[in-house]
């Protein structure tokens, strides 16, 4: 092994453990090197709250959830409203958001259109926050303590391109 | 603890004379299974999500690295999904490592642009940094079956300081990911994080598809409501986590740490939801591929054997035995050159003639079947193991009689394309 590769390879080792103890040492994130932080923080009640979530409106006016990942691809479940959750808590996020949800009533559409998912055709998309006080296997899931609609938009003329 | 002794230890870790079969055969396996598992995905959506969601993680925002569109997208990924198999075969090895490497981390990186940082994809991508920097292709590797073709005495590579620091340091990334996730539940939580309700109320609330896929099996709740259990899970989650990186120095409490490591990572997309699946093919790095080698060897070796004859003067054959060495990893072949050794082979084996030999490669099986030319290929795949890959499409009758006739017509000109010189050379005992 050569001095410059051997010192090349040294920089390399001493790189990424220092980049993992950086982060682990002043919790933050500076992907792909991280502090791991998930579930780290422990609830305090079964409980839970404000919890972002995206519902399609049919032509029969039902609401139904917007949860598969082949409906919010390349988003899913969890990303979309986390993401749409921090957007809002930002100043002027309300509108940030509101382009989001089009673009996954744009989206969902389109892909029902290519046949990525067999869901219904929608007429408006929702987005609520919702309340829950846990139950086992989640036999409330369609009964949330408390829900707020945050932004509706629909319908979307090129939606069914 | 002296300079000198600290110094001997950092290098006894990282740069100890090894094979490159480890590293190989590690290299090998990450790669194939991340082949697969990123087949079926489609990095090219993100390129029409809507700007508006995009909050750049420090990577993108520092190098202002941009998200391409939907066309530049799918170009990108299907030039990654090559290179991660050209990476697994070892074809081109040093530059399909570092396509992988710069691709990976754009693409796997995309996404956490977009709403939530996932942890998921972030030890795969310092894999592929690691291994692009490293020797991956020295073992184990079409590059290595290239260069025994090429140079037909070229011996398999020596030990050297260069195979063990990549596995090592992929390890070592490897364990600081699950020595933050416990530290980090600890810190924020402390104790309370195993002596509370914690893991009984997170198994309710993954019910409500909170993660990015919801739990494999439908039994969190009821594993909630087992008594202790819920506590038993989290002291053992802490435990394997905090401690994790003690499999990197006590050989005796490896199996247990890597067993527990990949219990956590089954038990989380199990009962809880979050796809960390792809983290489990870090955990080819910590078998040790040369000791498996040699316990297998120990016990399939003197099962069948088979004998192939081939003429040592012929250009093409001088090329193909050298690989076909490389490829006999269970040491059930014996390769004999009928140009040297003929009086022994006469002596043994009655029923060959000089002549068919030196005209097509045969193969003698343990049980003194004869097979000659394409069918002496055939019969080998029966006992190379990569031939094993091979056998099912060897099965077609079609495919046998093409091969048939390509072996053929490569034999009948081979004396075109022989370029070693005729070398008379004292006739050698057969060895088995």
């Amino acid at each position: 092994m050569s001095r410059n590769r051997g010192l090349l390879i040294h920089l390399l080792i001493v790189g990424i453990i220092a980049g993992s103890v950086y982060d682990i040492a002043t919790r933050q994130e500076h992907w792909p090197f991280s502090d791991y932080p998930m579930f780290a923080v422990i609830p305090r009640q079964a409980v839970l709250e404000n919890s972002y979530r995206l519902f399609g409106v049919t032509y029969d006016n039902r609401e139904v959830a917007i949860l598969k990942y082949s409906q919010l691809w390349p988003l899913d479940q969890s990303r979309l409203p986390i993401g749409l959750r921090r957007l809002y808590a930002q100043p002027g996020g309300r509108e940030r958001v509101r382009t989001v949800v089009e673009d996954a009533l744009r989206r969902y559409e389109r892909g029902r259109a290519q046949g990525r998912h067999n869901g219904p055709p929608l007429r408006a998309m929702r987005l609520y926050s919702l309340n829950w006080d846990l139950e086992p296997y989640a036999a409330n899931l369609d009964r949330p303590r408390s829900r707020e609609l945050l932004v509706e938009v629909g319908p979307i003329q090129e939606a069914a391109r | 603890m002296t300079t000198r002794s600290l110094v001997s230890a950092w290098t006894h870790f990282w740069f100890e004379p090894v094979t490159p079969t480890n590293l190989g055969v590690a290299r090998c396996l990450f790669f194939l299974g991340l082949s697969l598992f990123y087949m079926p995905h489609d990095f090219s959506g993100w390129g029409s999500v809507s700007p508006a969601l995009f909050q750049p993680i420090w990577l993108f925002h520092q190098f202002r690295i941009p998200v391409f569109g939907e066309g530049v997208l799918r170009v990108l990924q299907v030039t990654w999904k090559a290179a991660l198999f050209c990476s697994a075969i070892g074809f081109m090895t040093r530059p399909s490592l570092v396509v992988s490497a710069v691709l990976g981390t754009y693409l796997l990186g995309l996404g956490q642009n977009f709403g939530q940082t996932y942890h998921f994809d972030a030890i795969l991508v310092l894999a592929f940094w690691i291994l692009a920097f490293s020797r991956a292709g020295d073992g184990w590797s079409v590059d290595a079956l290239r260069r025994a073709a090429r140079h037909r005495d070229a011996a398999p590579r020596p030990p050297s300081l260069e195979y063990q620091w990549p596995v090592q340091l992929v390890l070592v990334a490897f364990s600081l990911v699950f020595c933050a996730a416990g530290i980090a539940k600890l810190r924020a939580s402390g104790l309370r994080w195993i002596f509370s309700d914690n893991l009984a109320i997170l198994l309710d609330r993954v019910q409500y598809h909170i993660s990015d896929a919801d739990p494999v099996l439908p039994w969190s709740s009821t594993l909630a409501r087992i008594p202790g259990a819920p506590m038993m899970l989290a002291f053992s989650t802490i435990f394997f986590e905090t401690l994790y990186p003690i499999s990197l120095f006590s050989r005796r409490l490896r199996p247990l740490f890597v067993i527990g490591g990949i219990g956590l990572i089954l038990g989380i997309r199990a009962m809880m939801g979050p796809t960390f699946e792809n983290f489990l093919l870090i955990n080819f790095f910590w078998v040790p591929w040369d000791r498996v080698g040699c316990w297998l060897r120990a016990r399939l070796t003197s099962r069948t054997l088979i004998y192939v004859f081939y003429d040592g003067q012929c250009g093409v054959c001088a090329s193909t035995i050298p690989v076909l060495r490389r490829l006999d990893l269970l040491n059930r072949v014996e390769l004999i050159d009928v140009t040297r050794q003929w009086e022994s082979v006469a002596a043994q084996f009655p029923m060959l003639t000089r002549e068919r030999c030196l005209t097509d490669m045969h193969a003698v099986s343990a049980d003194g079947s004869v097979h000659t030319g394409f069918d002496a290929y055939h019969a080998l795949s029966r006992v190379l193991p990569l031939g094993w890959l091979a056998r099912p499409i060897l099965h077609f009758t079609a495919v046998q009689r093409l091969g048939r006739r390509v072996y053929r017509r490569v034999a009948d000109h081979r004396g075109r394309s022989c370029k070693i010189a005729v070398v008379s050379a004292p006739a050698a005992p057969l060895s088995r």
